[in-house]
């Protein structure tokens, strides 16, 4: 579904990617580790196209995708949840959803897909005329999540969605991307928690210094001695 | 004219000035919020506002008959002053802004004080360098309450200016358009990751602040029946100290501002000097930038000038 070759891209001068190569097949879970700086937010942003990539390609469903705006991307069906949730604070829950569905004409099935993810995200339901700013962070990340979904994302791209949670939403989170892939949603996922990530992927990569160093199938990597020691706290 | 008297009627007066100015300051505040760009040109949209108001109620007076005649006459001058600053606030960012996007911020600030000498001298050859007469549009009544006055027309410009920002805040709080407006105040990237042509949103805020300020161009041609290609200018400057004081990107906050520099310079002018009337506006952006630089509404200080 998505496939990267030697993608370089960054800031200015400043080259953060030298290289990366990953496939995301359609409807599993790709898991993205690595630790700070190692580029896993710039490569994100670089699919999602915010950041320009200055050389290799971005293939989706057959599509180049390296050189679009961030909103075609959006379009052609991969939406981000941006690491620190980034819900727009001063508008309402309702209003946030509303905009996650921006590139789709309004009508019958946008509403019944409304209704789905307030299924999926109850606590977000008793809120919606609440301003996003004052819910709590677990609530913003269930209700970035949503949001993203409400463009009908083929692939979602989430960026460290239990950074900072208690471990309680830490559980709801991770529970609620294994059923969003089981509506057949592929996932990109980056995450600082390793373990918990690894054991939900399907596949998952080892991003160090802008270049992928280890890859294999999650629980390959969870018995990989570099990725116990580097990640996983030995 | 008691002291009282005097108070009363420089307030009438300060408001339909303050009114002016809150026209031209909401499309400052949302171009600043929205766009993070001072137009400096904006004062400039709304001077030709006036001037294309004059043009066509010459085109159309003919087909104007009695008094029903000016009910359909003056909002359709509205309407299309409004469309016409729409189209040249789009064009200004489509040339003078666009191609900027992603150069240092100091670039459009020194277009934007390009595009202003350049629609001040195409206004100045086309219609001249001295002041235009701008006609009496409805014939005017006074209304006396001891030896305070006011006019239908201040009503007429109130009513107007009320009916405008209502409908701008149907559009920012209820329309797609609008929740992409506060989003991409908000945060732009998080805009574009929802898929929201950043870009169009940009020029859609640039449409719809030079409606406004057209609309106040009209209305300042109107009350002061005299109109002149520097006017934008002065007007300009002041709205923009009446963004600046209800703190910039804050739409409720150019309202309020807008309304208090025209009070402060109506009765500064009727107690001091309206020699001095132009002192007074500066005086306060020199104040608010010293002790309350986030301005009134404000809650954040401004970033980024």
């Amino acid at each position: 579904m998505l496939k990267v070759t030697g993608l370089h891209s960054g800031y200015g001068k400043i080259e953060i990617l030298k290289g990366v190569k990953l496939e995301v097949p359609a409807g599993k879970i790709v898991t993205l580790i690595g630790s700070n700086g190692a580029g896993k937010t710039t490569l994100l942003m670089t699919l999602s196209g915010i950041v320009a990539s200055k050389k290799g390609s971005v293939q989706f469903e057959g599509y180049s995708i390296e050189r679009l705006a961030p909103d075609a991307i959006v379009r052609l069906g991969i939406t981000q949840v941006p690491e620190g949730r980034r819900v727009f604070a001063h508008l309402t829950v309702e209003e946030n959803l509303d905009l996650g569905a921006y590139t789709r004409t309004p009508g019958k099935e946008l509403a019944h897909d409304k209704e789905e993810f307030l299924d999926l995200f109850p606590a977000l339901r008793e809120r919606l005329r609440h301003l996003a700013g004052n819910l709590s962070g677990g609530e913003q990340q269930m209700l970035a999540m949503a949001r993203a979904l409400m463009a009908r994302p083929k692939l979602l791209l989430l960026d460290e969605p239990s950074l900072g949670l208690a471990p309680k939403m830490v559980d709801l989170v991770f529970d609620l991307i294994q059923q969003i892939n089981e509506r057949g949603i592929t996932l990109l996922l980056v995450e600082q928690n390793a373990l918990r990530a690894l054991e939900l992927a399907h596949y998952a990569y080892v991003l160090e210094s802008g270049r992928i160093q280890l890859e294999g199938s999650g629980s390959e990597l969870l018995a990989s001695p570099t990725v116990i020691e580097a990640y996983l706290g030995g | 004219m008691s002291a009282l008297d005097i108070f009363f009627q420089q307030i009438i007066n300060g408001l339909t000035l303050g009114i002016i100015y809150a026209m031209i300051a909401l499309g400052y505040t949302m171009v600043y919020g929205i766009a993070q760009l001072i137009n400096f040109a904006h004062g400039e949209i709304f001077m030709v506002g006036a001037y294309l108001g004059l043009t066509i109620y010459l085109a159309i007076q003919g087909f104007a008959f009695g008094p029903a005649g000016l009910v359909i006459l003056v909002p359709l001058i509205f309407i299309f002053t409004m469309l016409g600053c729409s189209a040249l606030g789009a064009l200004v960012e489509q040339t003078a802004y666009r191609p900027l996007h992603n150069a240092p911020r100091l670039a459009p600030l020194i277009t934007a004080i390009g595009v202003s000498f350049l629609l001040q001298n195409a206004v100045m050859l086309l219609y001249g360098p001295q002041d235009k007469y701008f006609p009496n549009l409805i014939p005017i009544h006074r209304f006396s309450f001891g030896a305070v006055t006011f006019t239908n027309l201040q009503m007429i410009i109130a009513a107007a200016a009320l009916i405008l920002m209502g409908l701008l805040n149907l559009v920012i709080m209820h329309t797609r358009t609008g929740k992409a407006m506060r989003a991409l105040a908000e945060d732009r990237q998080a805009a574009y990751l929802m898929g929201i042509p950043v870009n169009r949103v940009i020029t859609q805020t640039f449409v719809i602040g030079s409606a406004m300020a057209g609309a106040g161009g009209l209305m300042f041609g109107m009350y002061y029946n005299t109109i002149n290609f520097h006017d934008g200018y002065l007007a300009g400057l002041k709205a923009f100290t009446a963004a600046v004081l209800g703190g910039i990107g804050n739409i409720p906050g150019a309202l309020i501002g807008g309304i208090l520099i025209g009070v402060l310079e109506g009765l500064g002018a009727g107690y001091l000097s309206s020699e001095w009337k132009n002192v007074f506006a500066f005086f306060i952006l020199i104040l608010i930038l010293l002790f309350r630089p986030q301005g009134l509404l404000g809650t954040r200080v401004v970033k980024k000038l």
